[in-house]
């Protein structure tokens, strides 16, 4: 039906289509098609996504499709939707582009939305796409069924919610016992004029291999704006939280429908969910510039991170160290742009992290105009006692509603973090063409 | 048969469905009709963002501004923060979940630029920001005024 609907009038369509040959692994062309369509206040959509590879089976998916639709005071969704309750602990199906992370709820979400309350429920399905987008390796659905329910109180500049989470993974721990989570807490934000508050408490109750485990989560955020400066403290505590499902046949490790805000800045391996307690303050301070400090306590190891950066018109400039026990890391990131008038300008950016014992680090430097774009990237990876370097050109250009982008070389691969997810990511060499138009 | 009853549910004179800036005012997607709308995604921690976003301010007359801020929970508390900075005077509305960005900007990054004419459409989309996209923004804005 929904198909039916699209085929009619399309009148929003994203194309994303790439070609790539992979020096001693395999060739792949994948293309992916997202069209929406309204009447009204009824809007259908769907993304079909096909990819074909040398080494292995090719094959076709209906990746997402959706028919939103009012009904009286309701604001109803059938079929894959992505939703978070309040700041993401309890549950968070949101994707995260940077590090391929998509997973949808294929069912039913309901939204009431009043003049002061806002209600918001959904049931069904975890639908993540089948294709690891950074490794494309094949993923199956895990099916696992997910719950979850939410009412927001809004006054002025303050909101009060209550929220409450389940999920029933597919697959089992013991094939005779259900596992399950069951999660339900409470926040609270407020921004009144230079000050801001926010706080999330949770408690949840699983049940795996038939034993019941209790787990509770903090999070919380504070700011103070004093003229022209503005302090901001985040903390977070976790203590046997966590919000699981089945395995992730792709990562080899089990889907993870909750997210707890991160309190790291830069690329580095996050801590895994578990007992943790941590802290970061940062100031906001004038001519661009911002220090943070951030420490972090778990059973295993304490980590102290902080950093200054500047941004300034032209660009942006940081210097951090970290203290993790066993290694210690200083990084300088920075990002440039000079203007050379007539549209041209040249671009930079830097990433680097100098660990006691190994060295990380990606440049690139270009030039650009409105509609082209050329870079030169270079990396360098010297973790586990191995040494690679990494060349690779960039080329772009945008056409009429498309832009086409071209990656010879290689490219450093490594810990990638992006809205709070973080994952290893493959290095890549060889040759990719990218092509990515909306009409 | 479903698209039937789906199509009747729309026609008949339901409320539209909603988003809540970030000082808790409500914005229905009905009110976006009538007016060409800019909504731009940005981030606290993108910094091309944070020049696109006081340019904003400069558009044309009439021109509906919505500014999406995308950023996680934890750099959420920063939003007012640099909303007063910038001296943002457009609704703000924060995409905690992410639907918005996926509905309009599935997949790209920020800042990314969608403008939605009279009639509720994407018009027009763009990536990036450097110095420049400001003007190019204007005229497609204007150009899409000018239409019936």
């Amino acid at each position: 039906v929904i198909a039916l609907l699209l085929l009619l009038v399309p009148t929003d369509t994203s194309v994303k289509s790439v070609a790539e040959a992979r020096t001693e692994s395999f060739a792949h062309a994948g293309a992916q098609v997202t069209t929406q369509q309204s009447a009204g206040d009824l809007e259908a959509g769907a993304r079909v996504e096909a990819d074909a590879f040398d080494d292995r089976e090719s094959s076709a998916r209906l990746e997402r499709m959706w028919l939103a639709f009012p009904l009286g005071a309701v604001s109803l969704t059938l079929g894959d939707v992505h939703a978070q309750l309040g700041r993401g602990l309890a549950l968070s199906l949101k994707p995260v582009a940077g590090v391929g992370v998509d997973v949808a709820l294929r069912g039913v979400q309901a939204k009431l939305a009043f003049d002061d309350v806002d209600v918001l429920t959904m049931v069904g399905l975890a639908n993540p796409a089948n294709l690891d987008p950074l490794t494309l390796a094949p993923l199956s659905d895990p099916n696992d069924a997910i719950a979850g329910v939410e009412a927001v109180l809004h006054g002025r500049g303050v909101n009060v919610g209550v929220l409450s989470s389940a999920v029933l993974p597919r697959e089992r721990i013991l094939d005779d016992e259900q596992d399950g989570t069951v999660t339900a807490g409470a926040f609270f934000d407020a921004s009144l004029g230079d000050l801001g508050f926010a706080l999330e408490a949770d408690a949840q109750q699983k049940r795996l291999a038939g034993a019941f485990q209790p787990g509770a989560a903090v999070s919380t955020s504070a700011r103070y704006d004093i003229g022209p400066v503005s302090f901001v403290a985040d903390a977070l505590w976790l203590s046997g939280f966590e919000v699981k499902g089945s395995r992730n046949d792709a990562l080899a490790i089990r889907f993870d429908y909750g997210r707890a805000p991160s309190l790291e800045r830069t690329d580095v391996q996050s801590v895994p969910s578990g007992d943790l307690a941590g802290a970061r303050v940062t100031a906001l301070l004038p001519w661009g510039l911002e220090a943070s400090a951030m420490t972090t306590l778990t059973e295993a190891k304490t980590i102290v991170d902080a950093d200054v950066v500047a941004h300034q018109s032209f660009g942006a400039l940081g210097v951090g160290v970290r203290d993790e026990g066993l290694r210690r890391m200083v990084r300088v990131d920075g990002e440039g742009m000079l203007e050379l008038g007539r549209g041209f300008a040249l671009t930079s950016t830097l990433k680097t992290q100098l660990w006691n014992d190994h060295v990380l680090g990606t440049a690139v430097v270009g030039a650009q105009n409105g509609t082209a774009a050329i870079a030169i990237e270079t990396g360098i990876d010297t973790e586990h006692s191995r040494e690679q370097y990494f060349l690779a050109a960039i080329a772009s250009l945008n056409v009429g509603p498309a832009t086409l982008r071209a990656v010879g070389g290689s490219q450093r691969g490594g810990f990638r973090c992006a809205g709070g997810v973080c994952r290893e990511v493959p290095a890549f060499t060889g040759l990719r063409l990218e092509v990515d138009a909306r009409f | 048969m479903i698209a039937a009853f789906a199509l009747a549910l729309a026609l008949s004179a339901s409320p539209s469905t909603t988003a809540r800036t970030v000082d808790g005012a409500q914005i229905k997607s009905s009110d976006l009709k009538g007016k060409v709308t800019v909504v731009a995604f940005w981030a606290t921690w993108c910094a091309p963002c944070l020049k696109e976003l006081p340019t904003l301010s400069g558009l044309p007359a009439e021109t509906r501004v919505l500014a999406v801020a995308v950023d996680d929970a934890s750099t959420a508390s920063r939003i007012p923060s640099f909303a007063k900075r910038l001296a943002v005077t457009f609704p703000i509305i924060h995409d905690a979940s992410g639907e918005l960005r996926n509905k309009l900007a599935p997949g790209s990054d920020v800042p990314f630029t969608v403008v939605i004419d009279k009639r509720g459409r994407i018009a027009w989309t763009h990536a990036g920001y450097r110095e420049g996209d400001g003007a190019a923004l204007a005229s497609v804005v204007r150009a899409l005024q000018a239409e019936p």
